[in-house]
Formats: structure tokens, C-alpha cells, sequence
């Protein structure tokens, strides 16, 4: 693990210091790929990682008589928001903020009809306690 | 697994644009330099794609998006 944290680490510092030259040069647009392209390596690092975390939190679940549609749910709602808070950073890095608040507003619309049957389910069992 | 060479990739490309842009725009070429910065932006797009394309399906894949 040690080793994909100094990778992630490089990958940044290397990013960061080739958009300062790229946005010096004639296609000031490839800073903004540059920093896409970077972010998208030390993602692309991390996710098997990230995949083990998510099974043995599956397991921990399952363990404590959670249904794994819940959990599903959840990590759905969890990869949504990441990739709209991906993408609006991204969009504010280009300097387009507007572009930035839509793909929030999209997550966060998104993250709200996925929850909704877990609402319903909730006030199903509020009803039947009544 | 894609590594870091694509960023050193993007750093040579927008020095041979800039040069080239330079050169061509010296020459009187105003048309030929701007077409040199379309070609490099193609080509750094075509070269990012697929990266992009691997990270957006590995969260797919691992958020469990289908």
C-alpha cells in the first residue's frame, strides 16, 4: 500500500508542476487534460484498493443482518457524488462554474431518486408502527 | 495499468506545438500555425481518451454502476 501512496504522490507533484508549463504554452487546453489525465492514474491506482475495502465492508453487512440491496444502494449513491464532484471540480478548473453547479445539481437530483425507495421503505415501517 | 508517461507525453507535444506555431507564424503561415494547435489538441485528446474511458468504467465496475 505504502508503494501506491508514493506512486499517487509522484503522479500529483509531476501533474501539477507540467500544467504549470502547459498553461504557459501555445495549447493552454492541455492543462486542463494533463490534470484529467493525472487524476484519472492515481484513481485508476487506488480503485482495486477501494474495491477490497468495499467487500469486506459487504461482509460486514452481511454480518450484521444487513440486506446487500441497501449496501448496494449506498455504494451507489457514493460513486455518484464522487464522479459529480470529479467532473464539477474538473469543470471549475476550467473556469466554468455554471457547468459545475449543473453536474452537481445532477448528483445530487440523482443521489435523491436513488434514496427514494430506502424514504418509502422508511415511512412504510413508520406507518405500520402507527 | 496506464502510467505516468502520458504526462510527459503531453508536456513534449506542447513544446513541439509551440515551437512549431512559433516557426510557422514567423514564416507568415497563419493558417498552417493554427492548424498545428488543432492537430495537437486532437491528438492529446485521442491519446487521454482511453484513460478516461478506463477510470469511468472502473467506477462503474466498483461502485457497483450498471
Amino acid at each position: 500500500m505504502e508503494k501506491e501512496m508514493l506512486f499517487c504522490c509522484a503522479v500529483a507533484l509531476i501533474t501539477a508542476f507540467s500544467c504549470l508549463f502547459l498553461r504557459e504554452s501555445r495549447l493552454a487546453a492541455l492543462a486542463l487534460l494533463a490534470a484529467l489525465a493525472g487524476g484519472a492514474l492515481i484513481l485508476l491506482r487506488i480503485l482495486p484498493h477501494l474495491q477490497l475495502l468495499f467487500a469486506a465492508f459487504r461482509a460486514f453487512a452481511a454480518d450484521c443482518g444487513l440486506e446487500g440491496y441497501y449496501f448496494t444502494l449506498v455504494l451507489k449513491c457514493i460513486g455518484i457524488a464522487y464522479l459529480a464532484e470529479f467532473t464539477a471540480e474538473l469543470c471549475r478548473d476550467a473556469a466554468q462554474g455554471a457547468l459545475a453547479l449543473k453536474v452537481q445539481l445532477a448528483g445530487k437530483l440523482s443521489v435523491l431518486l436513488l434514496a427514494l425507495p430506502l424514504l418509502a421503505a422508511v415511512t412504510a415501517t413508520v406507518a405500520g408502527l402507527l | 495499468m496506464e502510467d505516468i508517461s502520458i504526462i510527459f507525453f503531453l508536456l513534449a507535444l506542447a513544446i513541439a506545438v509551440t515551437v512549431l506555431h512559433t516557426f510557422l507564424k514567423q514564416a507568415g503561415r497563419d493558417e498552417y500555425a493554427y492548424l498545428t494547435l488543432v492537430v495537437g489538441l486532437a491528438i492529446a485528446l485521442l491519446k487521454v481518451l482511453p484513460v478516461i474511458e478506463a477510470l469511468f468504467e472502473g467506477v462503474q465496475s466498483v461502485f457497483g454502476m450498471y
